[in-house]
């Protein structure tokens, strides 16, 4: 292992922390992620980047509880979570958005978001008639203005534009009630002032939630993350403030030489 | 609670498929129908069709509860006749049993048919936990090899007949009622299927219902915002099955035979049928569909022996020009939920 900064640093910090240690995860012959330590707190973005196929979705899954791991830890403010699956590490706070984006298409708007935020209730609501409570929708409302949609609430998710959509993703996110969030790609596809609105989204979450976020745009990530890990090949490159990053000469080699950072 | 509806009427304004009130005027429309027509078959001088009538209903509630996990929970089950013949089984073997003086019998439908519908259940609960480890193609495949399971289990069961089956003396008793009378027989087989059509109908608008068809079009993302979905699967499999069974103890009574023909996968099969034609995903197309197949069959039988293969090319021609099945034409772009 090779990092730039200890991972060790930001966890000492306040509120809640998700920690991944010695991940590791094979399909078949294929190495995907090799022993990585990574972690992200409450009140920071920590961006994760690498070439295609560097193992950042795969990386992902596995602290979200979506793929078990062939080996390493999960663990959240100090508990161990590695056997927790995937709708209870939901349950815990820690809630992944996809890199293709993946609303439920027989529902509204807002009907997405409602489900969202009744997935924790208990019971299995045979007798609970779903979409009717209005304090939940006052509360989708404001988590569809919270993340800038600015369209019908009511209109079907499979006649919104791919921005709306994006947002959309957001929302159901925060609907979670998430104290940790991990974002695949959230920007993916998105026209420059898009990406803007959504930048400037994830600014302000920042002093709620620690953000895990992927990206490819190298803009966005050193512009807003407080922390950059380099992926490549399943292995952790450097680890580092974003200026410590755009230094580093592996990187550079790696995976900046054709871009004009 | 709720004071306007915002949904619909934007839904309007945009023309988009979306829940309206027109497939509950199509249910209650078609159960109305299927209400009067003993008297319109007596009127029409064609009494004898109250038999097939009966079969409508106790079929069309089987493909009713199909419906609900295949159009609305993604579950493509080949296994649903499993709980039909369970169920008249359970019903028949009692009353069986009672005429015959021995072992454990009964002919009371409040104790025989609750009893028929959680034998079902427990046995959706068993066979949906072991299929539900599998998905799409393979699911279809487990639910058909536990369907000709228990297809060759019924057949074995020599005391009632092995593969011949037996003939039933009687029908089940409930109060002062007398079943054996076809068309009373025809009301109370009526009653329960608008409980079930009424019932599945407050389930798909339920949060469970959410989450099953949340769960059919995106199940990781449905576990992804933290609920586990095979529970919910598991539970709409095991509602289906009973419900399934309640079907079968009802079948066994109309014809008051007991046979394990009424088990075989080409039941299942038929059923698929039914809801497919009468249209997948409306509830109500499951008694749309068994009343096509069921009084195509009645006037083809009459004119060819091969009427089956016409049923066939019809089914395909259907499945090409509407694949929402005749609710689908009915509806357009309204659907139920």
């Amino acid at each position: 292992m090779s990092s730039g900064t200890s991972n060790g640093a930001v966890e000492a910090g306040m509120g809640p922390t998700l920690t991944g240690r010695g991940l590791d995860k094979h399909f078949g012959s294929l190495h995907v992620t090799r022993s990585i330590d990574i972690g992200v707190s409450s009140g920071e973005i920590h961006a994760l980047i690498g070439p295609n196929g560097a193992g950042k979705t795969t990386l992902l899954a596995q602290l979200s509880g979506e793929l078990a791991s062939d080996g390493g830890t999960v663990h959240l403010n100090g508990d161990d979570i590695t056997d927790v699956d995937l709708p209870g590490r939901v349950q815990l706070g820690v809630c992944r958005s996809f890199q293709t984006s993946s609303p439920f298409p027989d529902f509204t708007v807002r009907e997405n978001v409602l489900l969202a935020l009744m997935a924790p209730d208990p019971g299995i609501g045979l007798f609970t008639r779903a979409g009717v409570d209005r304090r939940r929708n006052e509360f989708a409302a404001q988590l569809l203005e919270q993340v800038g949609f600015r369209a019908d609430p009511s209109t079907p998710v499979t006649e919104l534009d791919h921005g709306a959509t994006r947002q959309l993703e957001v929302a159901m996110v925060l609907a979670s009630t998430p104290s940790i969030l991990l974002l695949d790609e959230p920007m993916a596809g998105l026209a420059p002032g898009e990406v803007e609105g959504m930048s400037a989204l994830f600014s302000r979450l920042r002093d709620d939630y620690g953000i895990l976020l992927v990206e490819h745009d190298m803009d966005v990530v050193f512009s807003l993350a407080d922390r950059v890990t380099v992926l490549s090949d399943g292995e952790i490159v450097a680890t580092g403030a974003p200026a410590e990053i755009r230094a580093d000469q592996r990187v550079q080699a790696l995976y900046l030489r054709e871009s004009d950072v | 609670m709720r004071t306007v509806d915002p949904d619909t009427s934007s839904a309007r304004a945009h023309g988009v498929r979306r829940a309206s009130t027109r497939p509950l005027i199509l249910t209650a429309a078609v159960l109305a129908l299927v209400g009067l027509s003993p008297p319109i078959a007596d009127s029409l001088g064609m009494g004898y069709l109250q038999g097939s009538l009966t079969r409508v209903v106790i079929l069309g509630m089987a493909a009713v509860a199909l419906d609900f996990i295949v159009g609305y929970g993604g579950l493509i089950s080949l296994g649903h006749a499993l709980f039909v013949g369970l169920g008249s089984y359970t019903a028949g073997i009692l009353i069986y049993n009672l005429s015959q003086g021995w072992g454990p019998g009964a002919d009371q439908a409040l104790v025989v048919w609750p009893l028929a519908a959680g034998v079902g259940a427990l046995m959706g609960w068993g066979l949906g936990a072991l299929a539900l480890r599998t998905r799409g193609v393979y699911f279809i495949m487990v639910t058909l090899a536990f369907n000709q399971m228990m297809f060759f289990l019924l057949n074995s069961l020599e005391a009632y007949g092995g593969d011949d089956g037996v003939r039933l003396p009687s029908r089940n008793r409930l109060g002062p009622l007398s079943l054996d009378d076809d068309v009373v027989f025809f009301y109370v087989c009526f009653a329960l299927l608008v409980l079930v059509v009424v019932g599945f109908n407050l389930l798909i608008r339920s949060r469970f219902g959410w989450v099953i068809r949340g769960a059919r079009d995106n199940d990781r993302r449905m576990r992804a915002i933290g609920v586990r979905t095979r529970r919910y699967q598991l539970i709409a499999f095991v509602l289906a099955a009973a419900v399934a069974a309640l079907a079968g103890a009802l079948a066994v009574n109309e014809s008051q035979f007991l046979s394990p023909g009424i088990s075989h996968w080409t039941v299942s099969g038929e059923l698929l049928v039914m809801v497919l034609v009468g249209g997948l995903g409306s509830l109500i197309g499951g008694v749309i569909g068994a009343g096509v197949l069921l009084v195509l069959e009645e006037l083809a039988i009459d004119f060819t022996s091969d009427w089956q293969f016409y049923v066939g090319v019809g089914l395909i021609l259907v499945l090409l020009v509407a694949r929402r099945g005749v609710a689908g034409v009915i509806l357009g772009r309204h659907r139920n939920v």
